[in-house]
């Protein structure tokens, strides 16, 4: 041992002590369960329809037909509880769980009371008081309907999120009034290409009706990529940008449309008050039947151009059709994915 | 056996003058009997070092008293100077005028060494109680002198004690004694003979015997041996009575002097880190450099250095104490029950009392090994300034990129640390000194976990940096009254910040700190001292914070290790301006010619508060501003009764407050208008002293808090009221002390405390164990310097019962994060296991021409036990494991002086 080693060893040992391993692969599908909640829209009003759809999977692939139990949870996030949602909203029946039906997919609504229970307007004053503290958005200005899952087989219990199209806390009337002007509603990513590389060098296409074919124990180097989003406004893109309007560029914002990749957004920061603009953060996560994911999440940060996130999944050693999800998360609760098989052969 | 008055009397006069102790009437402050264990809380000037007798001359016993052969005693009022002379002796206790002037014409021969207040050397007047009395037993036989030399205490043979006889011839006859303490000399013929009597670690005391022709004595001297490690409170024959003693505000309180911590295995000599091995003190999680007392939560126990708050007291990663060892004089911790001379804390008391290091010339030390590099130049312009300044900086960042590589370094916590003192004393008369102290402390520490994912990826960053200027003034009267003045001023800049992928969260912010802490402290009467001051602290703090209302986590937070906080933001920026000035006023009662002590004392603490925002801002409507005075009074009492010198009972009750931390006074994150949070302390215990090193402790108690600040539980809480009042805490126990203080080079001490900590989130809630509770907590240290050898060896063994933790049984997938959200058991209802471990410490001192070297080689954990220091989960909660502490890890250390 070199003493530099000897060097590391001792600074390692004062200084980390020795951490456990006790990760798991989230990647293997060894299970029905699901895996990601989709909504359309991807950010809706108070009291508007939503659809609700789960990506319920199994080692055997996409199960459609899912009696999956689909409710709403109204109740509001104590600042004592550290997690997501309320307790209560984790319950089998509870009054403010309201039913949203049953299935793979569902049509939803949001509640009416949505802004005053989970976003930015004052709640419900109790009599004799004043108005209760507001909810704090997430780092994207972002403010979210809890939808409570009950998956079939298991009864496990999954948690869902509709972003919910508020006004802002905190702003001046100016501010608020140009975050109306230049907000726009997010729209769900897509994951339209996944390309493969073999360790050879050679890379292709991933069809999503065409089975790739790869050797037992083979290791694939993936990429799934999602569509390009302009940097900055340009007026005729076809896409309405936070720096745009019906004034500026008609032609872009008659009909608002945004963009399936990592969109630009405007928010308001509360730490230096002044609204300022952001690019969303992309997030993949990787799902197999088969095989491993030696990146099981991967994902580019909004401060990184690129369009696509990398990861190596290893075939398994015994041939076999392996399925393989790859769900987009957006910064601003949008979800998309896409499915590939990859038939292993001897 | 015949008794012989006379012979008698001389006899029993050296036997009673260095056999006092035991049979005087106790005056108000034994100084002798003090338990080291057992001392005041810190406060002002305070008795450092008593005065030892050094040249003690033989009371003659009057003739005019012979026929009546009765006992009697005098009390005498010495005045020492600073020289350690005699400089005036008063009757103040009269036995009549024969033994009134034989005492003073004895008395006023005395040499002392001169008596130290902080440090200082001053007179002292004392109380020396001359005692003529007859409780020995004395054989006259024929024809020889001889007789047995004792120790006082336990009354046991003095083996290889020097004893002179000059016969009346002025020849001089030598003899030591044997195994069995005795001695003879034969034909010593008539006449009077001079006896000397003198040896290791006994003052040499002198005494006449007269023999008739043909006959022989048999008598026994009973001499007190001093330790000469513990020279300043044991060695010495007198009744000490400081007139104006220190009182007793603490009557829990154990104080480990620097050299004795010195030895302590897990230290690394960094002596303040002695604090985590005494008892009361949870044994806090590797890394963190918590001070958990009693249960209390860390910032629940304020850290005092000569009086001066400092915002912690280890370094981050708590591998370092903030505080350069070698001006450490001592450490005291007073896990509760403290005097009114100290408040704004629930919990314990930690006080390190620093010194500007004695010395002609110049020196310098510099020690170094794995971690850092400190280093000290002290000097003497004459006897009366001295300065001295030190340092200390890590190293492991100088090196560490080096030997494991940027990206190993990104990854784990490197601590990059400095503190530094740099001090200037000058004494400004006999008794008057001023000492002027700057103090600074660094840390930063980084660390980040880089992630495919951009959500996933962690960093975490944290800085505190800590300025203290302060100026400590002491005047000690003639007529024994101590004034101290201590004003001070401080800097606090700090940062805490994490980023959970985008969720970047953070806090920090400047404190500008000023206070005076001023006492007065005189001896009213005989049995009343008076201890008044006062304790003024005033903070301007300016914070910012942004990211998570989750983060940092609190007392009673449900959650896991590593589980990400809630990723809604928030963001403020506030002031808070929190004013204190607390007048108190402490009184000793001395009862029962001493036996008992009552000290009652009141605190009055009127605070006042004013934060820049009362609600979250809105759009540009102006800040509103809150404005919050309190006013508490806090009365303190303590009893003390020692019914026979080796046994001491105590009991102590006071209330005390604390104000909120500026970092909940946030309008978006806490709450402007939180109220002070308030404590009862009630400690009820026995000491006991079997030999004048070895002390025994038992000590219960029970702390109850309400008021204390937690998160609010409503689905809808107001606004500006995240936090709420809402909380109580109690926490019960026992603590039990063994302790061998240094006596023939061993020391050590076994200390176990048995507690629970429990907390009640709201009135209505159930009681459930706070996050900060270790039911037992074991620690054994035993330290052994090899006589001669400049060699020491130490052993230091720990067992304690793991944190409580929130079990998880199981989780939730959010599909919109992606992450599994844990579901909770009982909210603290399982533990980390226990905790075990061995240290062991080897130091030897050479020298090698004027330098002076310590080398020192440290082995912790030493049998490799793996010690979980946390659960830790994996991404869906499916398996858990343990981080592991050290593994057993050798730590050399050298320091050089010269």
């Amino acid at each position: 041992m070199t003493t530099r080693s000897m060097l590391a060893l001792a600074l390692l040992v004062v200084l980390g002590g020795c951490l456990p391993h006790v990760d798991v692969d989230e990647s293997l599908v060894r299970s029905p369960r699901v895996i990601a909640v989709r909504a359309t829209p991807a950010e809706a009003a108070p009291g508007e329809a939503v659809s609700l759809e789960a990506l319920y999977v199994g080692p055997d692939g996409t199960i459609g037909a899912a009696v999956i139990d689909w409710a709403r949870c109204d109740a509001r996030l104590p600042l004592a509880e550290l997690g997501p949602i309320n307790p209560v909203c984790l319950g089998f029946e509870d009054p403010l769980l309201v039913s949203q039906g049953l299935g793979a997919r569902v049509d939803g609504t949001i509640s009416r009371e949505a802004c005053r229970l989970f976003g930015p307007d004052p709640p419900p004053a109790q009599p004799g008081e004043p108005a209760g503290r507001i909810v704090d958005p997430d780092v994207t200005g972002g403010y979210y309907q809890p939808f409570r899952v009950i998956e079939p087989d298991d009864d496990a219990i999954v948690l869902a999120e509709v972003r919910l199209a508020c006004g802002v806390a905190g702003a001046t009337q100016a501010q608020a009034s140009e975050l109306r002007q230049r907000r726009r509603p997010n729209l769900a990513p897509r994951l339209d290409l996944v390309f493969a590389q073999r360790a050879d060098g050679s890379d292709a296409l991933v069809d999503p009706d065409v089975p790739l074919e790869v050797r037992v124990g083979e290791t694939i180097t993936l990429e799934a990529g999602w569509p390009v989003c302009p940097l900055e406004d340009v007026c005729g893109d076809t896409i309405c940008g936070p720096d745009e309007t019906l004034t500026t560029c008609a032609d872009d914002c008659r009909t608002a449309r945004g963009c399936e990749g990592a969109e630009r957004y405007v928010r308001f920061d509360p730490e230096a008050r002044a609204i300022v603009v952001e690019r969303e953060s992309m997030r993949v996560a990787w799902h197999t039947t088969a095989g491993s994911f030696e990146i099981e999440r991967s994902g580019r940060s909004g401060a990184d151009d690129s369009t696509y996130a990398v990861s190596r999944w290893r075939a398994p050693d015994a041939a076999t059709t392996a399925v393989l999800w790859m769900v987009v998360r957006d910064a601003r609760g949008g979800v998309g994915w896409t499915e590939r098989r990859i038939v292993v052969v001897e | 056996m015949r008794v012989h008055p006379e012979r008698a009397s001389r006899a029993l006069t050296l036997a009673s003058s260095v056999a006092f102790a035991s049979s005087l009437v106790a005056a108000p402050i034994h100084a002798q009997e003090t338990p080291p264990t057992e001392t005041h809380a810190p406060s002002g000037p305070q008795l450092t070092r008593a005065p030892t007798l050094v040249t003690f001359v033989p009371a003659e016993y009057p003739a005019s008293e012979r026929e009546s052969g009765r006992a009697a005693s005098v009390g005498v009022h010495v005045t020492i100077g600073v020289d350690g002379t005699v400089t005036e002796a008063v009757v103040a206790e009269s036995a009549g005028e024969a033994f009134d002037a034989a005492a003073l014409g004895a008395v006023r021969q005395f040499v002392f060494t001169p008596a130290e207040i902080d440090g200082v050397p001053s007179a002292i007047r004392i109380l020396y109680r001359y005692q003529f009395t007859l409780e020995t037993e004395v054989v006259v036989q024929p024809a020889a002198l001889r007789g047995q030399v004792r120790a006082r205490r336990g009354r046991t043979p003095l083996a290889g004690m020097h004893v002179t006889v000059t016969l009346a011839d002025g020849s001089v006859r030598e003899a030591r004694t044997d195994e069995a303490g005795r001695f003879a000399f034969e034909d010593v013929g008539e006449g009077e003979l001079s006896v000397a009597i003198e040896g290791e670690n006994v003052t040499r005391v002198l005494t006449t015997e007269t023999l008739a022709a043909g006959e022989s004595v048999d008598v026994t001297y009973d001499v007190t041996v001093a330790d000469p490690d513990e020279e300043e409170e044991e060695g010495d024959d007198l009744e000490i009575v400081v007139q104006a003693p220190p009182l007793r505000r603490a009557v829990v309180s154990t104080e480990v002097r620097a050299e004795e911590a010195r030895l302590v295995p897990g230290t690394s000599g960094d002596v303040v880190r002695v604090v985590e091995s005494l008892p009361g003190v949870a044994r806090a999680s590797a890394g963190t450099g918590n001070l958990i007392v009693w249960g209390a939560a860390p910032d629940e126990t304020r850290i005092y250095v000569d009086g001066v708050p400092i915002p912690r007291l280890m370094h981050e990663g708590g591998l370092r104490s903030v505080i350069q060892p070698d001006t450490v004089r001592s450490i005291e911790l007073v896990p509760g029950g403290y005097g009114a001379s100290y408040g704004r804390g629930l919990g314990g008391l930690v006080s390190v009392r620093t010194e500007t290091p004695e010395g002609d010339g110049v020196h310098g030390a510099l020690a170094l090994d794995l971690l850092d590099a400190s280093g000290i130049v002290r000097g003497a312009v004459n006897d009366d300034v001295r300065a001295a300044v030190s340092a200390r900086v890590s190293l492991i960042d100088l090196y560490a990129a080096q030997a494991l590589g940027a990206d190993a370094v990104a990854y784990l916590p490197i601590p990059r640390y400095r503190d530094g003192q740099a001090r200037f004393r000058i004494a400004l008369g006999a008794g008057e000194s001023l000492e002027l102290v700057g103090m600074l402390g660094s840390d930063q520490f980084q660390r980040g976990v880089p992630n495919a994912d951009p959500a996933l990826a962690v960093e975490e960053r944290r800085y505190l940096d800590f300025q203290r200027v302060y100026a400590r003034y002491t005047r000690e009267s003639g007529d024994g009254s101590v004034i101290s003045i201590v004003p001070y001023v401080g800097f606090d800049q700090r940062e805490t910040a994490t980023s959970n992928g985008e969720v970047r969260t953070s806090v920090g912010g400047e404190t500008i700190l000023a206070g005076l802490r001023a006492s007065y402290r005189t001896h009213v009467t005989d049995w009343l001292s008076i201890d008044a001051g006062l304790d003024a602290e005033v903070s301007a703090t300016t914070l910012v914070r942004r990211g998570s209302i989750g983060f940092p986590a609190r007392e009673g937070d449900v959650r896991v290790f590593g589980q990400s906080p809630p990723d809604q933001i928030a963001a403020d920026r506030w002031s808070a301006v929190q004013i204190g000035i607390a007048p108190y006023v402490e009184g000793d009662l001395s009862l029962a010619d001493g036996a008992v002590h009552v000290v009652p004392g009141v605190r009055v603490d009127p605070y006042a508060r004013s934060v820049s925002r009362r609600i979250p801002l809105e759009g540009d409507a102006p800040a509103l501003g809150a404005f919050r005075q309190d006013f508490r009074v806090e009365p303190r009492l303590s009893l003390r009764w020692e019914p026979m010198p080796e046994l001491a009972l105590r009991g102590a009750v006071g209330l005390y407050h604390q104000p909120p931390r500026a970092e909940d006074l946030s309008a978006s994150f806490g709450t402007p208008d939180l109220p002070l949070s308030q404590a009862l302390h009630a400690v009820l215990g026995a000491t006991v002293r079997p030999t004048e090193t070895l002390t025994l402790e038992l000590t219960g108690f029970f702390t109850a808090g309400d008021d204390l600040a937690m998160r609010s539980a409503s689905a809808s809480p107001l606004r500006a009221q995240a936090l709420v009042a809402s909380g109580n805490g109690r926490s019960y126990g026992a603590q039990a002390l063994v302790r061998q203080e240094l006596f023939e080079g061993l020391q050590g001490w076994i200390a176990y405390t048995l507690s629970r900590s429990e907390r009640q989130d709201r009135d209505e809630s159930a009681w459930r164990l706070s996050d900060y509770d270790q039911t037992h907590v074991l620690t054994a240290v035993l330290a052994y310097r090899i006589p001669g050898a400049e060699l020491d060896v130490s052993l230091r063994f720990r067992y304690a019962t793991g944190f409580p933790r929130t079990s998880v049984w199981g989780a939730v997938y959010d599909a919109a994060s992606d992450r599994y959200t844990p579901r909770f058991g009982a909210h603290n209802g399982s533990r980390v296991p226990e905790f075990v471990q061995l240290d062991a410490r080897i130091g030897r001192r050479f020298e090698v021409g004027d330098v002076r070297l310590d080398v020192s080689l440290e082995v912790l954990n030493v049998w490799n036990q793996a010690n979980p220091e946390e659960i830790v989960y994996a991404p869906d909660y499916s398996a858990r494991g343990y981080v592991l502490g050290l593994p057993i890890l050798p730590v050399l250390g050298i320091r050089g002086e010269i």
